[in-house]
């Protein structure tokens, strides 16, 4: 990546500003300098207050204290619509499309072509929307569809066509690639490089450091709502980036693995034949042995969720399944749970925990069996039980009795790891459960599986990010279509021969 | 960039064949349509004059037309994922004041009218603006607001009973070039609703039903909006209430009362979402419309009168599964 010098004064500032919300400080003065024709970086764990500097230079948060100006011209930013009145465009984490709303009513709101007495000319919007689409190369997506209708990825590319096609002059990507697969991925970072050689300035926030070294001119890090450093991506390598994120040295991002002494190689814990899901899944056998990680991979959508679910009772299975030498039936989660069968989801809010219920709650919910006495919850043994889920875990709390709704999401997704842990499974099924979690959460989470393997737990494992599988897994499953398409393990295992048997080798140079 | 987005609905994931085929030929949003359709015929059968007989449309639509307009209203409500309870209030004091002072208050009958119906206006503006500024629930608030106009309409009339003045009586029936007016004003709500559904105002509700937070992020003036709908919805109430009034030539203080369920089951049964997002207003009307009819079906069918409210019951349920259904069919799709 060449690199683009940097002259005059910044032309993006946003210098001190704090926020908090209650007695918390999410943004404790944070400074960040960005220029024209820079791609910038923005790392920082979850929590450290990213998404809160984002929301206020996009007009949907005020700032407590602090000043921001554009090209020399201070900010004042009352609302979303003043951002993009001043220039900048925001692709949000959480997309801020309308699910009811057309693809084309939500590309152009606000900007509809054609506007008489209040009624928006369905035609020429429709026909505005196609040219949008088309003009960035994706024509297979309908102007006419809800955005309901659409996938994840899909979803993606209609928010960051959204923002490019009001010309901002600051382009804000959080979090844009978590979904996008990986040709998708080179099509954004092209699209981005292209606006910021034409003189735009981009703020690309991201949890995965390879994308930050692959994009990136120059990369600040937040760490508890303050900017701890910044420099231009060939001065910062990714040890350094991650020391400033988590405030710490670690030693590594992954555990040691030591692979040989975990796995017992003659103790099956779960054996899958002849597995299926109708419609998606079929066809899958895998045999998992006490302490392993299979680690299941492919392209997006390929019926990595229909294993994971029919795995877990909810969806409708066909095949044999046995666990611990049982043959087991699975018609509903409850007979997963019986055989020793546990789920982490993917997403932790919808998924996983009750938000509004304490932490406690959430803990011992889905464990009442152990912790009471005919229908009686025993207060002393649920204390103990969330104790050591909280203190295993390293749990951040004040009170055990505290909303789950108010912790982070790295401390959320723990506290179901919690409750799925004090179970005791003997096959654990993780379901990209590190999606979206802060790089010291993961890294804990990471020790954590490999506590139970060595425990003797059994480990699927399906992860959207590649190198968690390598590092991880001791063979790795793809998964195309529906059913197995490769088997990795040993020399193998390597990113390059996954996301090759993922796409099928049709498409490798949308990969190097 | 190769095509990789290929279209969900060709790969299909959870619906079965028969739900697929229902959802591609948009049987969902032609349901309130097929219920007129199927208990027209059954009534035709059963006993053709209730449909054919001499004024049998007038009478039928002369029922209508109160619950079509404040059905509209309800729609644009419920696309904001909010109700308006309070149109029965609304109703209800708008035929107590036509009743009372119709004939003494000096007033020509077009001030009187346009006087309830502003006043339906602000009554409305005042829900919407509790419910955006407080953001309190819609159903709390208008319940509140129910009870607040129903207690005005008690002070005004406390038994049924009034005579509304002889001159608004033949401004709301009778007939303008051999249709019933009632039947003109159905029309002329559909007209409106076909003007209305491609307006930015329209988009923003469901916007708003949809997800509110991201409406806000995308810059959709959420309390403006809020305050018109319910404005438009007390209005479209008090519009009710004149004709109400003027169908029975008198008042009374209860009278909006039945309105209240019977225009959120007539929203239900054209289709829309209770949670907001998506709907017709022109569905809603065909609801209204099959809901009045299940009395005349009752009647075909020989029952007593009583069996109405229950064969009403069973159609809301029906209407129900099949829109979320619908919903099941939406999150299957993609995520």
């Amino acid at each position: 990546m060449q690199q683009r010098a940097r002259t005059g004064s910044p032309d993006l500032v946003l210098a001190d500003i704090r926020k908090s919300f209650g007695g918390v400080h999410a943004l404790r003065g944070a400074t960040l300098e960005c220029w024209r024709g820079e791609i910038h970086g923005f790392v920082g764990e979850n929590g450290a207050g990213k998404s809160t500097l984002v929301k206020i230079l996009s007009g949907a948060l005020p700032a407590d204290a602090g000043e921001m100006s554009l090209d020399g011209k201070q900010l004042r930013l009352r609302s979303p619509a003043d951002a993009r009145r001043a220039g900048i465009g925001t692709v949000f984490q959480e997309l801020s499309l309308i699910a009811d709303l057309s693809v084309a009513q939500n590309l152009f709101y606000g900007i509809e072509p054609s506007v008489h007495a209040g009624r928006i000319g369905v035609r020429a919007l429709r026909a505005a929307a196609r040219s949008a689409l088309a003009a960035y190369g994706f024509s297979s997506i309908q102007p006419d569809r809800l955005v309901s209708e659409l996938r994840l990825a899909e979803r993606q590319i209609v928010e960051v066509v959204k923002v490019l096609i009001r010309e901002p002059e600051v382009l804000i990507l959080d979090e844009a690639t978590s979904a996008l697969l990986p040709e998708q991925v080179q099509w954004l970072f092209g699209t981005v490089k292209e606006f910021a050689e034409s003189g735009g300035i981009v703020i690309f926030i991201s949890h995965r450091l390879a994308e930050i070294e692959a994009l990136c001119d120059h990369v600040t890090v937040l760490r508890t709502g303050k900017d701890v450093g910044h420099g231009a991506i060939a001065e910062m390598p990714e040890d350094t980036v991650v020391e400033l994120m988590l405030g710490r040295k670690i030693e590594r991002f992954f555990p040691h693995s030591e692979r040989a002494g975990r796995v017992r190689p003659d103790q099956v814990v779960c054996e899958v034949q002849d597995f299926g899901s109708p419609p998606r899944l079929h066809d899958i056998d895998l045999s998992i042995r006490r302490g392993e990680i299979i680690g299941i991979g492919g392209l997006q959508g390929q019926g990595q969720a229909d294993l994971f679910f029919a795995l877990y009772g909810v969806r409708p299975s066909t095949g044999r399944l046995v666990v611990d030498g049982k043959v087991v039936r699975l018609r509903k989660p409850g007979d997963a749970l019986a055989a020793g069968i546990a789920l982490v989801p993917e997403d932790r809010t919808s998924e996983g925990l009750c938000l509004s219920l304490s932490v406690r709650d959430n803990v011992s919910l889905g464990n009442l069996g152990s912790i009471s006495n005919a229908s009686l919850i025993r207060p002393e043994q649920e204390q103990r039980l969330v104790r050591s889920a909280i203190d295993s875990l390293r749990i951040v709390l004040e009170d055990p009795r505290q909303e789950a709704n108010s912790l982070s999401g790295g401390n959320q997704q723990k506290v179901l790891l919690g409750r799925v842990l004090a179970r005791k499974p003997s096959l654990l099924l993780m379901y990209d459960a590190t999606r979206g979690v802060d790089v010291g959460t993961k890294t804990e989470i990471y020790h954590l599986m490999h506590e139970q393997c060595e425990a003797g737990v059994g480990i699927l494992f399906y992860s959207t990010d590649t190198a968690e599988l390598v590092n991880l897994a001791d063979q790795v499953v793809v998964l195309h279509d529906g059913t197995v398409r490769a088997r990795l393990s040993g020399a193998d295992l390597t990113e390059e021969r996954i996301i090759a048997a993922a796409v099928g080798g049709r498409r490798r140079e949308a990969v190097a | 960039m190769s095509e990789t987005a290929v279209d969900p609905s060709v790969r299909g994931r959870w619906a079965a064949p028969p739900l697929r085929l229902a959802r591609r030929i948009g049987l969902v949003a032609a349901m309130p349509y097929l219920y007129l359709v199927a208990l027209a015929l059954a009534i035709y059968f059963l006993q053709s004059n209730l449909l054919t007989g001499s004024g049998a449309i007038d009478v039928r639509a002369t029922a209508v037309f109160p619950l079509a307009l404040i059905a509209f209203g309800q729609t644009l409500a419920i696309f904001t994922r909010g109700i308006d309870l309070a149109v029965g209030g609304i109703v209800s004091t708008t035929t107590a004041l036509l009743a009372t002072h119709g004939g003494t208050s000096g007033l020509t009958l077009g001030v009187q009218v346009a006087a309830v119906i502003g006043l339906g206006a602000v009554a409305g503006a005042f829900n919407g603006a509790v419910v955006a500024l407080t953001r309190l629930q819609p159903f709390i608030v208008t319940l509140a607001t129910w009870s607040i106009w129903g207690g005005v309409a008690f002070v005004v009339l406390p038994v049924e009973g009034g005579a509304t003045s002889p001159g608004l009586i033949s401004l709301v029936l009778g007939s303008v070039l051999g249709v019933p007016k009632s039947v003109w004003g159905i029309a002329i709500l559909f007209a409106i609703w076909l003007w209305l559904r491609n307006t930015r105002f329209v988009v923003d509700l469901k916007a708003i039903g949809s997800d509110e937070a991201r409406a806000r992020l995308v810059g959709v003036p959420l309390v403006r909006r809020k305050v018109q709908t319910y404005a438009i919805s007390g209005a479209l109430a008090a519009t009710a209430g004149v004709w109400v009034a003027a169908q029975t030539a008198s008042g009374a203080p209860t009278a909006g009362d039945q309105f209240i369920l019977a225009s959120v089951a007539a929203v239900v049964i054209g289709g829309a979402s209770i949670f907001g997002g998506t709907g017709s207003v022109a569905s809603s009307i065909v609801g209204a419309i099959v809901l009045l009819m299940i009395p005349d079906l009752v009647f075909a069918l020989e029952l007593t009168s009583f069996w109405s409210v229950f064969f009403q019951g069973f159609l809301l349920i029906v209407a129900v599964t099949i829109s979320s259904l619908a919903i099941t069919l939406r999150v299957g799709r993609g995520r």
